[in-house]
């Protein structure tokens, strides 16, 4: 598990920040998991998608909460900068859905031809490969970090598909994205005691823990590979 | 016949109420294991659910423990028996037989005023042990430990002249400061201890025996350490009192006792606690009884008035970490800054906010009352979370069982969601012994919903949509924070980000309920809403009905409590909620039962109705893996239907039966 380590312990301040910085150098997977409110979430997958930041980014956003009732990371409102937008709609809820004859499918936010509609786990991973090939044949060689993936949570995919199809599937997507020295994030909106927590951790490169003391949202950055871990950090407010 | 209301005094143990009948059969609805005692009060036996028993006529006092705590007295031969349903006791002749009962239910009798001085507090804190109605190991049952009194913020301390501390010779010393002051008030109400100031934490008796409560710099662990272990060696010894019941953790500890526990028993509780504090922990550790609440306390200072209910439930404390002490601002500041150059890169345009800003952003509960969060540890991995206000508990004591049958609105306001509806529906009420009103509802406007939320009921399960502005009716948003007194006892709210909402509910009437704090796919809370329902139909407390459906299903995950996780809305027919994991190997079935904690608190006694099993355990607590025969299994499996763990996937004891074992079980 990802404990908290004394602070004693730690490798001296510099290394924490050569690895991050290494990591976006070579492309790193992200997982965010803390159960916290939506917005503290959406604030993290921001920043992790290079929000506000005055380079251009080339991102693929992909939405798994096919419920239309929800805002998901799609309807971020993101600069001009070039992305691309996969849905993936959860098996059951498109059944419900045929069932009831209602209008359950979400209408992409913006459909000018960027963005795809899946069903399946292995068309998942087929589009987001698909996306970023179309990014890089837009440029010539993605710079480190210009591009971005976020998922915006694995619980459907948890929930249609068994662990061993998921971390696959992360494995693969996370593949592609280093590749390119790409970042990806995947929101994992549960406690990070919960099982599938270890079962998944061997896959990334940082750990966020989010969390919420009286009211105030706090992150925590842990590097599994090294052992580096910050403390609990106020969560900035952007 | 007609059942005459006599007085309580009629029988010698505490009860509620009690009623004179003539009979010569009394028919219990369930299995039960009954314990007999002599009209003097010393145990006879126990006659479990697959023996059979005949005593000679004399005055006996039949003990049935099961969701409520009744009694029968009688003076004739009995003969006690069960079948496959039903156990039965009959008498020689028609005999006058006194049957009473008594709630385990226990709440303050009286209120203490204290400021929120550590000294005042601390006082306050020396008297709960008047609650405790014997100082005794018995005290470790928890019937005899009674609810120490309320505590009320004013201007001065003031303890009521009717509060009476027992004698323990039991001091513990702490630096007065409130944080501490929590963490041993579970130690010093079990102790019948009073808590005065010293400069390192430690346990003193009369006796001029000094126990350490920090260890190796560890405070809160150490006082968890020592509270365990005190109630574990309680638990054994008393078992040479007035229930001398075979234990099965008595076989487990007795090998590494230094001492006889009958010996043991006689001496008063000061020396009790030297001794059973000098047995090595770490040979105590794996027969421990399962702690299954912890309390976090971010901020004491608001939060005095939850002594008592801390006290009550004997919660492990945890006190939150000091955000100030934990980094130095350098090093915070290199690390945000190495976050922000990963995640931006290059000159940001966007501020970092400034450490140590009390951002308000996301108010749970968007008020500022105080809440404490009790952690309830299930069978998983991930406790379950309760943001839990002073209400929850204020609502308890104020609640009183009403009349009629269970009544539960089930209110459906998107009627895309009907599935679950209508699976919910099936489940609700189908308990054969049980009277249950369920009323389903659709798309209710807002002053219909209103109305569902104002009546008294005992639980309310919706289903629909809630944002921050509240319950989506039918013509607008319902905010459940602008009502003034919400009826139902508890509820499952199987929407998105509920928990706001949830926590006005305690706050305004209802002891606890389900709730979401993210947003939440459909399909997985058709399924999640279906377990729920299920295990809360059959008596399963709020967080064991979370913890088994999260064994179901990952988005379980994303299900929090709000208020009291030990509400339950019905009797487990089996007298206590449990879990039970099947394995099959080699052509052997291995049987591990599991118990949570509802109605009967921590100390009390199960044993489940598995044949191999002769000796009782620790309640709440966990049997360890029993080999059993095929028959034994379809025996246990046939008594009730409960939820059963094989093969990772969870199931329930018909379906089991059918699949595995080809057999139609209990309906």
């Amino acid at each position: 598990m990802f404990s908290a380590k004394d602070r004693q312990q730690e490798p001296a301040d510099d290394s924490f920040t050569e690895e991050l910085s290494r990591l976006k150098r070579q492309g790193a997977s992200v997982l965010v998991v803390g159960s916290v409110h939506p917005e503290h979430q959406r604030r993290s997958a921001r920043r992790l998608l290079g929000h506000a930041s005055d380079r251009v980014r080339r991102r693929v956003l992909v939405s798994t909460n096919s419920d239309g009732h929800h805002r998901s990371l799609v309807d971020e409102p993101f600069s001009s900068d070039p992305h691309r937008i996969v849905h993936y709609e959860s098996q059951t809820r498109s059944a419900v859905a045929q069932e009831s004859g209602g209008d359950g499918h979400t209408t992409p936010a913006i459909d000018d031809g960027n963005a795809a509609t899946v069903e399946t786990l292995v068309d998942l991973g087929i589009a987001i490969s698909g996306a970023i090939e179309s990014f890089e044949t837009d440029v010539d060689g993605l710079e480190p970090s210009e591009l971005r993936v976020g998922v915006d949570s694995l619980l459907p995919l948890l929930e249609d598909y068994s662990t061993e199809q998921v971390f696959k599937f992360v494995h693969l997507t996370s593949g592609r994205v280093k590749d390119v020295d790409g970042m990806v994030h995947y929101r994992l909106p549960v406690e990070p005691d919960t099982s599938v927590v270890p079962v998944l951790k061997p896959l990334f490169d940082v750990l966020v823990e989010l969390r919420d003391r009286n009211g105030r949202p706090q992150e925590r950055w842990s590097l599994p590979d090294t052992g580096h871990c910050s403390g609990w950090l106020t969560s900035p407010e952007a | 016949m007609t059942p005459e209301p006599v007085d309580c005094d009629r029988i010698r143990y505490p009860i509620d109420a009690a009623v004179e009948i003539t009979t010569d059969m009394l028919t219990l609805s369930t299995k039960e294991t009954v314990y007999i005692r002599t009209g003097g009060g010393s145990m006879l036996g126990e006659v479990q659910p697959n023996e059979q028993q005949s005593f000679p006529r004399g005055e006996y006092t039949l003990d049935l423990s099961t969701s409520m705590k009744v009694y029968v007295q009688s003076n004739s031969g009995i003969h006690i028996y069960s079948d496959m349903n039903r156990t039965y006791i009959s008498f020689e002749d028609p005999t006058s037989t006194i049957i009473g009962a008594r709630s385990y239910h226990t709440r303050p009798a009286e209120t203490i005023t204290t400021t929120r001085d550590p000294a005042d507090v601390m006082t306050a804190v020396s008297a709960f042990g008047s609650a405790l109605k014997t100082t005794t190991p018995e005290r470790s049952y928890p019937t005899l430990r009674g609810h120490p009194p309320a505590l009320e913020l004013g201007d001065e301390l003031h303890i009521p002249a009717a509060i009476d501390r027992p004698r323990t010779g039991i001091r513990i010393e702490v630096p007065p400061e409130l944080g501490r002051v929590f963490v041993v008030t579970p130690l010093a109400y079990y102790l019948g201890a009073s808590v005065t100031p010293g400069p390192d934490p430690k346990l003193v008796t009369d006796t001029g025996y000094t126990h350490q409560l920090e260890k190796n710099g560890e405070f809160e662990s150490t006082v968890e350490r020592a509270l365990k272990q005190l109630f574990l060696l309680d638990c054994v010894v008393r078992t040479e009192g007035m229930t001398p019941l075979s234990l099965h953790e008595r076989q487990a500890v007795e090998p590494v006792l230094d001492f006889d526990p009958a010996e043991a028993y006689e001496h008063p509780l000061a020396e009790q606690v030297e001794m059973f504090l000098e047995i090595p922990f770490a040979s105590l550790e794996p027969h421990l009884p399962k702690w299954q609440l912890e309390t976090q306390i971010d901020s004491p200072n608001e939060a005095v008035e939850f002594l008592p209910f801390i006290a009550d439930d004997l919660s492990i404390v945890k006190i939150g970490e000091s955000d100030e002490n934990r980094s130095e601002k350098p090093q915070v500041e290199t690390q945000t800054q190495a976050i922000e150059a990963f995640t931006r890169g290059g000159s940001s345009r966007s501020e970092r906010s400034i450490r140590g800003t009390n951002t308000r952003a996301y108010p749970r509960g968007g008020s500022t009352i105080p809440t404490i969060r009790q952690r309830w540890s299930g069978t998983n991995s991930s406790p379950i979370t309760s943001t839990t206000p002073l209400a929850a508990f204020h609502n308890d004591i104020g609640r009183t069982p009403k009349d009629g049958p269970i009544a539960i609105d089930v209110v459906c306001n998107d009627s895309e969601m009907n599935e679950e509806l209508e699976t919910v529906n099936e489940l609700y009420g189908n308990h054969e012994e049980l009277p249950f009103d369920v009323t389903i509802h659709h798309n209710l406007t807002k002053d219909e919903f209103e109305r569902v939320l104002t009546h008294e009921s005992d639980f309310c399960h919706y289903i629909g949509h809630i944002d921050t502005d509240g319950f989506q009716c039918s013509n607008g948003k319902f905010d459940a924070k602008s009502i003034e007194t919400v009826g139902p006892k508890a509820f499952l709210l199987n929407a998105c980000q509920s928990h706001d909402q949830g926590l006005y509910l305690v706050e305004k009437g209802s002891i606890g309920g389900i709730v979401t704090l993210t947003d939440v796919v459909n399909s997985g809370a058709v399924s999640v809403g279906k377990t729920i329902a299920r295990l809360l139909n059959q008596g399963y407390p709020l967080y064991a009905a979370l913890d088994i459906a999260r064994k179901k299903s990952v988005i379980a995950e994303q299900y929090y409590l709000v208020g009291d996780g030990t509400t339950t809305i019905a009797q487990s027919k089996t007298g206590v909620p449990e879990v039970c994991s099947v394995a099959q190997k080699d052509g052997e079935w291995k049987v591990e039962i599991e118990t949570y904690i509802g109605s009967n608190g921590t100390g009390g006694l199960f044993i489940p109705h598995l044949e191999p099993i002769t000796s009782h355990y620790l309640f709440p607590g966990e049997t360890e893996n029993i080999p059993v025969t095929t028959t034994q299994l379809l025996d246990f499996l046939c008594i009730d239907s409960i939820p059963i763990v094989f093969d990772g996937e969870v199931t329930w004891s018909e379906e089991f039966l059918q699949k595995r074992l080809g057999i139609q079980g209990p309906k």
